[in-house]
């Protein structure tokens, strides 16, 4: 048993072992490149092309293209410059874009030499700087001919001067080393040049599905060139800003309609600026603290780079906690041109997170229970409040208490529902509204001494009716004596606390008794008439005889009441879908006019984006063009200047030496042909500025100041006064 | 005396069975040895970025779709989603470097979105983005995720961005910072919606298509 554990231990820890490579190693399906020669001394350079080339200086290097894809691929390689991603990151331009810098310092030689020139190439290593460096008299010598063909020597100029893209096939797993030469111009500047070696997936041609847009992508891979230019090195890093963003809405639409929810975080934004001549690493560490519970205290690091000349922003999510008070803050550490640890420190930002949602929840939650019961309330009004009563004559002997206890209902709601005022004293023939009382059957039935409005009193009920009432209020009377007489023997005196109808006694010689009888008879009604004794309860007797009256009678509520009280229902019914209607279109209204203002708010951004990301408040707000100013009809129309025609001037007035040129060929690559670079007439002045001569040239102006806040130049807009600033149609001075 | 020899007899029939074992295991391995010995030699740096389904395999034509929007006298916006679960964008990065950028630019600055003879932009800023068309990228609604456990601390996503010619014509969608996982992959799955274009007043009726670069340097 213990030699079967040994082999099956054994057995594992082989498997193991021989798995070992597989696991280290990742197969990746790409089509990618690297550096073919990277150099051990040189960090980094198995990834990156890193040079330290001297203006005029050229260097011979190679990329490896390869295909890692099941199946062959088209592939395009070629060199790009930098351009400034949105965060301010490293990023290359497009194939077809101009290249000013890096990328047009690179020519790719993926085809051999002429064969004449074969031989000596192999002589000479493969090196193509040294073929293409021979004089004529040198190849002839090394050719043993005294003269080389024409013909022969173009062709090897032809190869020499090298192709700026490659096309190419590769295979399923082909590997490709394509040679370059990097050749840095004279008179480039100190310091640190960027670009990249592209290899682009080529896309086939697809027919449009006609299922509507769509964007076409297509992926490729940079290899990243760092070319820096030795000389006087600037390292200097600026702590541009600092913020804290809240990133989502405590209420969106988005979280209800089932969309992926956005994550409720806070973005820690640190800007930093390089205005050194070389890339420069910052080390960053943000630093939060936990105000109220001293539990989520955190330091988080950061690393980035920065390239020259250039502003980063970096981003940290914070997924908060949902309440509490922090405070942040960041600390950048760099390396200065002596060496030295720099450390930028910003502004402390304390911030409270309440929880407004859940307590905006919390709140409609407790309305809703508000409302609930307000409608219950209503739904109780409705039901007591005189919706769906008839019309009741107070008999005599009757009060608000006794009422309500007949009819079942809060005396509250009686007096309230007939507007009574204490001391609610209700007169004997007196109409009130009452509710229906509930028979036995639990229909509603019309109350005893209902008198429905719309039917006429018969004048000879109405005398029967004065002489029931005579009678009534008679047996009250005697009620009422009897019970006061009691009360004064025992002595107590009885506070009354419910108010009491005050009976005014009628006299009559008839009693209730007889009058009933009248009234049945006359009624021709079948109703048994209960005795009535002379007992101290006489107003139950009385009941009783209402009662069986009300037995017989026919009810006296219509079909019109009990339909009125269904109609009631509905509408509520309606009130409530109008309340939902309106909300709907209230809260559609609201995020229609969340949505312009954020379009306008969008709108302003772009613009101060095109303009300069920090310029607006320096901006002169008359030089910038209203958002609606060009669909303004009542402004007299101005012909825009067509940007081939424009005489652009850009002047050197205290920026680096060359500034203006390079700005000249920025332009001129943008579409400005007629642009000229020179040193203006002042040695130094402070910023930089655009003047347009007319309005007709402010659009242009605008835009190019766009541009050039895209390259970090923060000029300013304005119209042209002086001779210098009118001497083109668009002059920019690049002061210090 | 057989007592002793059945005990030798089971120490070979044991010995025998370990060796088979080791022998077998060692075949297959020799025999499915292509894949790591090639692996080894392209595990050196080269980054990589692809559009891949939700196995992993590369999908032939990457498409951003967008919402059809009819005919309209007035600027209205269309809808897409950048990074699908079926179309996602895949990060690599087999080398030892951190630091490395994924982001989205157009063909060239001046692409524009083409229906035969019909043209709008995707990158002019002018009229609130409307007046000939501008298109805006969230990555922040998004999602990264690391591939086979892959960790994705010291990733960001980038912001929300609109391409404007000359001063934003490159939106990143993912950062690497310094103590980013390395060799490793990752997927980047945006949210509906998170890329927006307005669409200028009038324009003509077709089925436009736009060009556009995922990169990584």
């Amino acid at each position: 048993m213990k030699k079967f554990s040994l082999i099956l231990f054994l057995t594992f820890l082989s498997m193991g072992f021989f798995n070992l490579p597989r696991a280290q190693a990742i197969e990746y399906e790409m089509l990618g490149g690297k550096p073919a020669n990277p150099d051990p001394n040189v960090k980094n350079s198995e990834s990156w092309f890193i040079y330290n080339l001297a203006p005029g200086q050229a260097k011979e290097d190679a990329v490896e293209v390869m295909n890692l894809f099941p199946n062959s691929w088209e592939a395009l390689v070629y060199a790009a410059d930098t351009t400034k991603s949105s965060s301010g990151g490293f990023a290359l331009k497009q194939f077809s874009e101009e290249k000013q810098e890096v990328g047009s310092w690179v020519k790719f030689y993926p085809d051999a030499p002429p064969a004449f020139f074969q031989k000596i190439f192999k002589d000479l290593d493969s090196k193509i700087l040294a073929l293409c460096g021979m004089s004529q008299a040198d190849l002839a010598l090394k050719m043993s001919q005294k003269n080389l063909a024409e013909n022969d020597l173009n062709d090897l100029k032809n190869w020499c001067d090298g192709k700026d893209s490659v096309k190419m096939e590769l295979k399923t797993k082909e590997r490709i080393t394509i040679p370059f030469i990097i050749r840095v111009p004279e008179g480039t500047e100190v310091g640190e040049h960027t670009g990249g070696v592209l290899i682009q997936k080529v896309m086939p041609d697809v027919q449009d599905s006609g299922n509507g847009s769509s964007i076409k992508l297509t992926t490729r891979v940079g290899v990243r060139i760092y070319e820096t230019v030795p000389g006087e090195v600037v390292r200097k890093l600026v702590l541009a800003d600092f913020q804290v963003i809240k990133n989502f809405k405590e209420f969106s639409l988005a979280d209800l309609f089932g969309k992926p929810k956005k994550a409720q975080e806070y973005i820690i934004q640190t800007t930093s600026k390089n205005d050194g001549n070389i890339s420069l690493d910052q080390q960053e560490t943000i630093h939060i603290k936990d105000l109220l519970f001293k539990k989520g205290n955190a330091d988080i690091p950061r690393n980035f780079q920065v390239l020259k000349q250039d502003s980063f922003i970096s981003n940290y999510s914070w997924n908060n906690p949902r309440f509490g008070h922090f405070s942040f803050s960041t600390e950048i550490k760099y390396q200065d041109s002596e060496g030295k640890d720099v450390v930028l420190t910003s502004k402390e930002i304390k911030l409270w997170i309440i929880p407004w949602r859940e307590i905006t929840v919390t709140l409609i939650i407790f309305a809703v229970i508000f409302a609930v019961y307000l409608l219950w309330k209503l739904v109780q009004k409705k039901k007591y409040g005189g919706a769906g009563w008839v019309k009741y004559e107070i008999a005599p002997g009757e009060n608000i208490d006794s009422l309500a206890e007949k009819f079942k209902i809060d005396w509250k709601i009686l007096a309230k529902t007939n507007k009574m005022k204490p001391p609610y004293i209700l007169q004997p023939g007196q109409a009130i509204l009452a509710p229906k009382i509930k028979s036995e059957s639990n229909t509603e039935e019309a109350p005893i001494n209902s008198v429905p409005s719309s039917v006429p009193v018969d004048p000879l009920d109405k005398s029967l009716a004065e002489k029931l009432k005579a009678a009534e209020m008679r047996l009250a009377a005697e009620h009422k004596t009897e019970t006061t007489q009691k009360t004064a023997k025992s002595g107590i005196k009885k506070e009354i606390i419910k108010p009491v109808a005050v009976l005014e006694l009628e006299k009559t010689d008839e009693t209730p008794h007889k009058i009933k009888e009248e009234i049945v008879k006359k009624e021709d009604l079948m109703v048994q008439i209960p005795p009535v004794e002379k007992t101290a309860d006489k107003s139950a007797a009385l009941e009783k005889l209402f009662s069986s009256k009300n037995e017989a009678a026919e009810p006296v509520e219509t079909e019109k009441e009990l339909s009125g009280k269904s109609a009631n229902y509905k509408k509520i019914i309606f009130v409530i879908i109008g309340v939902i209607i309106l909300a709907g279109i209230v809260l559609a209204g609201v995020i229609f006019f969340k949505n312009r203002k954020k379009n306008n708010m969008q709108y302003q951004l772009d613009l101060a984006n095109t303009v300069s990301e920090n310029q607006q408040e320096n901006q002169d707000k008359e030089n910038l063009p209203a958002p609606t100013e060009e669909k303004k009809p009542e402004k007299p129309v101005v012909v825009d200047a067509k940007p081939a025609d424009i005489n652009i001037l850009v002047l050197n007035e205290g920026a680096l030496p060359g500034s203006a040129g390079k700005i000249k060929n920025f332009l001129v690559g943008k579409g400005y042909p007629k642009t000229e670079a020179k040193n203006g007439v002042a040695a130094e002045i402070k910023g930089s500025f655009v003047f347009y001569k007319d309005e007709s040239f402010q659009k242009e102006a605008t835009w190019i100041a766009g541009m050039l806040a895209g390259k970090d130049i923060k000029a300013e807009l304005k119209m042209a006064e002086s001779e210098e600033e009118k001497s083109a149609d668009i002059v920019i001075i690049l002061g210090k | 005396m057989r007592k002793k020899f059945k005990t030798k007899w089971k120490t070979i029939e044991e010995t025998i069975a370990m060796w088979v074992i080791f022998g077998l295991i060692f075949t297959i391995q020799v025999l499915a040895s292509n894949e790591p010995v090639f692996n080894q030699t392209i595990n050196s740096a080269a980054f990589a970025v692809d559009i891949v389904d939700e196995n992993g395999n590369s999908v032939e034509h990457p498409t951003v779709n967008f919402g059809a929007v009819t005919f309209s006298f007035s600027e209205q916006t269309s809808h897409g989603q950048l990074g699908t679960d079926s179309q996602r964008i895949r990060a690599n990065n087999p080398s030892d470097i951190e630091t490395w950028t994924v982001n989205l630019s157009g063909s060239s600055n001046s692409a524009t979105w083409t229906s035969s003879e019909n043209h709008y932009h995707f990158n002019d800023a002018s009229g609130g983005g409307y007046a000939n068309g501008q298109m805006t990228v969230d990555p922040s609604t998004g999602a990264i995720s690391g591939v086979a456990g892959c960790l994705t601390d010291h990733i960001s996503k980038g912001n929300s961005e609109s391409f404007a010619d000359g001063s934003v014509d490159s939106i990143d969608i993912m950062t690497a910072s310094t103590g980013t996982a390395t060799s490793c992959q990752w997927d980047f799955i945006g949210a509906a919606d998170n890329i927006t274009q307005k669409i200028p007043a009038g324009q003509a009726v077709g089925s436009y298509s736009l060009d556009m670069t995922v990169s990584i340097q």
